[in-house]
């Protein structure tokens, strides 16, 4: 107990090496052994106890059995390492014996039925109550006391509910999916296709949002959707109705949209305003508003508001005082819009109603710039109504001129105006960036030359360098050479050469596109790249066919025979 | 993240069928994305597997995809990319004993490279002079010797006559300093 941590760690980890030791090494450092478990604390216990249990050893057990008399509130770290009826006699009996001293004893003792009080319930006391429970147990708790415990169960801790109580979606939907999960499912199944179906809708919910509508619409409908869709969606419960609506819609599509609003409106991840807007309008897509409609009655009140919250919340929130009349109207003309545009605007404006902080408001403002991205006058509209201070949120513009321009750009494409208004305001070459990035072919050089210089220059950088980066090994000037030549040293360019190596594989995707709009000069630019953007290019066709009659790379010139460039 | 990543591309193309590892591997550089090809019906076996390692999820594997000459071909034909980054240090930890030992120069040119750490490195080629240099600090030290025991499970400290007494010795003053390390990788 007064050891320095390191010191505790130590034997901790000590012990746990020796756990997984063959019983022929553990026997051969059998002093060695006796020490480290004559040395264990309190804090050890999950490893002394995966040691005794592995091992059998009298001695670790009773050494187990020691700690928890000594002090018992650590009684759950002993569960957690082993499952009750794989512990020692003696080191239950320690355990029931200390439930009246002990909450964290009294937990396992309420677990098991030999208690029919339960402890206080917090974090630490759910942990070893659902370590330890019997199905009897939690099948005669009242509705009411399962909720209370499981809104304790930590997600690092749920997979101990499923190895006690089997594959309750409830638990699987708040489990942290790693081996310690994939051995406990193992406990229940012993088919690996069955594992694998069980552990999916796991996989599902932590994969990004944006991911979601694609990643389940592009599985075979699950087999059993109710609980596929609650864990995907981590949702603590499933409505009847919307159990009913799963059940007469048992597709991949209809489990994509139901798990992404699930998510998205449960603001359950970590998932941003910007980013739940993005799933939705994909979620959505191609529905229409009777449907939308017929399913938003089935989910629960609080995922529905926060698709269609009420209006008079939002115009109260939102409005400015002198134009509640103009935003009512532009919420009118919201719902008029197919539901993949209504419904994420909706969810956007809400988020932004919700968002306390100048960056959660730019966020959700985002969002709602995404999703009205084909419908710039809706847009306007809204942004026109919004109270000031959301205004500077959604499209800040410094004066009228600057307002003016960025209200054209918005007609046209409202995301793009947005980051374009932020990457102003802020000076801010990485936000300009994101602008170009989403921006058209055909606006990138209008939306260029509406940067100011210093962004300009910043955005490609040290030019020298950028060539450094996307050439072949001395290969820099002939890059230059080449752009020079092809009479495109212009804009465009450079920033697609900028994005060919930007960190985000996205980008990087866009600046090949860009490029391969170009794919003479392109094909041209192939051989003096670097093998990685060589190989990102060529992958497109166009790119690939113009490259197809050219010669192979040449090697580089010896650098004495290399004109020093200027 | 964004619709059309490519690590999104490349999973739903491993779900729709894609074989080809290369043409996926942009979906091993996201743990969760290597999850869901790790876990969704329909995948290669061998995605699958790649992608189990990727996600950090070895419980996934059986001991016969575990010893399996095509994963370890895989694999091997891997190192000397970029995909390899999130699969070769889960690999380290059930790749069959001495698996990386035909690969070593590979496997050092990935630590040169950033695409490996250095104890999964030698923790693959196992307890050598050519694995032993490339332990510097001592949690580096005692993850790749706990694997070493793991191999000989009999005899965990076999290990330490595979190496030269110099570097025997380094390895374990650098571990002598650092009471937890030390204890990581008893016996």
């Amino acid at each position: 107990m007064s050891a320095p941590i390191s010191d505790v760690r130590a034997t901790g980890d000590a012990l746990d090496a020796y756990a997984g030791a063959s019983p022929v090494a553990r026997e051969r450092h059998a002093a060695t052994l006796s020490t480290l478990i004559r040395c264990a604390n309190q804090y050890d216990l999950a490893a002394l106890t995966r040691l005794a249990a592995a091992s059998h050893m009298d001695t670790a057990w009773n050494a187990v059995a020691h700690l928890l008399c000594t002090d018992s509130r650590c009684a759950d770290h002993v569960l957690a390492a082993t499952p009750w009826d794989d512990l020692r006699e003696n080191v239950r009996e320690t355990i029931l014996l200390a439930a009246n001293n002990s909450d964290m004893c009294a937990a396992i003792a309420f677990a098991r039925g030999v208690r029919s009080d339960p402890s206080p319930i917090t974090e630490e006391t759910a942990r070893a109550f659902f370590a330890a429970v019997i199905p009897a147990v939690w099948d005669a708790l009242t509705e009411e006391e399962r909720r209370t415990w499981l809104s304790h169960l930590a997600g690092p801790h749920a997979y101990l509910a499923v190895r006690s109580l089997g594959l309750d979606p409830r638990f699987l939907a708040r489990a942290h999916l790693n081996n310690d999960l994939v051995s406990t499912v193992r406990r229940h199944l012993h088919d690996d296709a069955a594992v694998q179906r069980t552990l999916l809708p796991i996989a599902v919910r932590d994969a990004p949002i944006v991911a979601v509508p694609a990643i389940v619409a592009a599985l075979p409908p699950p087999s059993d959707p109710i609980p596929f869709t609650q864990i995907a969606g981590h949702m603590p419960e499933m409505p009847p109705a919307l159990r009913d609506w799963i059940t007469e819609h048992p597709t991949a599509q209809a489990a994509a949209t139901v798990a992404t609003v699930l998510r998205a409106a449960m603001r359950s991840g970590g998932d941003d305003a910007a980013a739940r807007c993005a799933a939705l309008a994909e979620a959505f897509a191609g529905w229409t508003t009777e449907k939308a409609a017929t399913f938003l009655a089935t989910l629960p009140d609080s995922a529905r508001v926060a698709l269609h919250p009420n209006a008079d919340a939002l115009a109260n929130a939102l409005a400015h005082p002198n134009q509640r009349n103009a935003f009512r109207q532009a919420l009118d003309a919201l719902t008029a819009l197919p539901p993949s545009a209504a419904l994420s605007s909706f969810h956007a404006l809400d988020a932004l109603a919700e968002a306390f902080t100048s960056f959660d408001q730019q966020n959700a403002s985002e969002g709602l710039a995404q999703a009205l991205r084909n419908h710039g006058n809706c847009f306007l509209a809204l942004v026109d109504a919004l109270s000031d201070a959301h205004q500077m949120e959604a499209l800040p513009a410094r004066n009228d001129e600057t307002h003016a321009s960025l209200r054209a750009i918005a007609a046209a494409d409202p995301l793009v105006a947005h980051r374009l208004a932020h990457a102003l305001r802020d000076g801010d070459a990485a936000v300009a960036l994101d602008a170009l990035a989403a921006a058209s072919f055909d606006t990138l050089t209008r939306i260029w030359n509406f940067l100011p210089e210093t962004i300009q220059h910043v955005i490609p950088g040290d030019r020298d360098a950028l060539l450094r980066a996307v050439a072949a090994p001395e290969r820099a000037n002939d890059v230059a050479q080449a752009l020079r030549n092809g009479n495109v040293d212009d804009a465009p360019s450079w920033l697609a050469l900028r994005l060919l190596i930007d960190a985000d594989e996205g980008r990087r995707a866009r600046g090949v596109m860009l490029l391969a709009r170009r794919p003479d000069l392109t094909a041209t630019l192939l051989p003096l790249l670097r093998n990685n953007v060589r190989a990102a290019l060529e992958s497109v066709p166009a790119i690939a066919v113009a490259g197809a009659d050219l010669p192979p790379p040449h090697p580089a010139p010896a650098p004495a025979q290399r004109r020093r460039r200027r | 993240m964004s619709s059309d990543s490519p690590a999104l591309a490349a999973t739903l193309r491993a779900m729709y069928g894609e074989a080809d590892m290369h043409a996926v591997s942009s979906a091993f550089g996201d743990l969760c994305f290597a999850q869901v090809l790790a876990l969704a019906p329909a995948i290669a076996p061998l995605i699958g597997a790649l992608g189990a390692l990727a996600g950090e999820l070895p419980g996934l594997l059986s001991p016969g995809e575990r010893t399996s000459p095509v994963l370890s071909a895989a694999i091997a034909s891997l190192i000397r990319t970029n995909t390899v980054q999130r699969i070769l240090p889960t690999w380290a930890t059930v790749a069959p004993a001495g698996w990386g030992a035909a690969h070593t120069a590979a496997l050092i040119d990935a630590v040169q490279h950033d695409r490996c750490s250095c104890w999964a490195a030698a923790a693959l080629i196992g307890p050598c002079d050519a694995s032993a240099p490339l332990l510097r600090t001592a949690r580096e030290i005692a993850r790749a010797i706990r694997r070493w025991g793991q191999t000989t499970p009999d005899d965990p400290t076999a290990w330490m006559d595979d190496l030269r007494s110099t570097e025997q010795k380094r390895l374990l003053s650098a571990l002598k300093s650092e009471p937890y390390f030390a204890a990581v990788c008893l016996p």
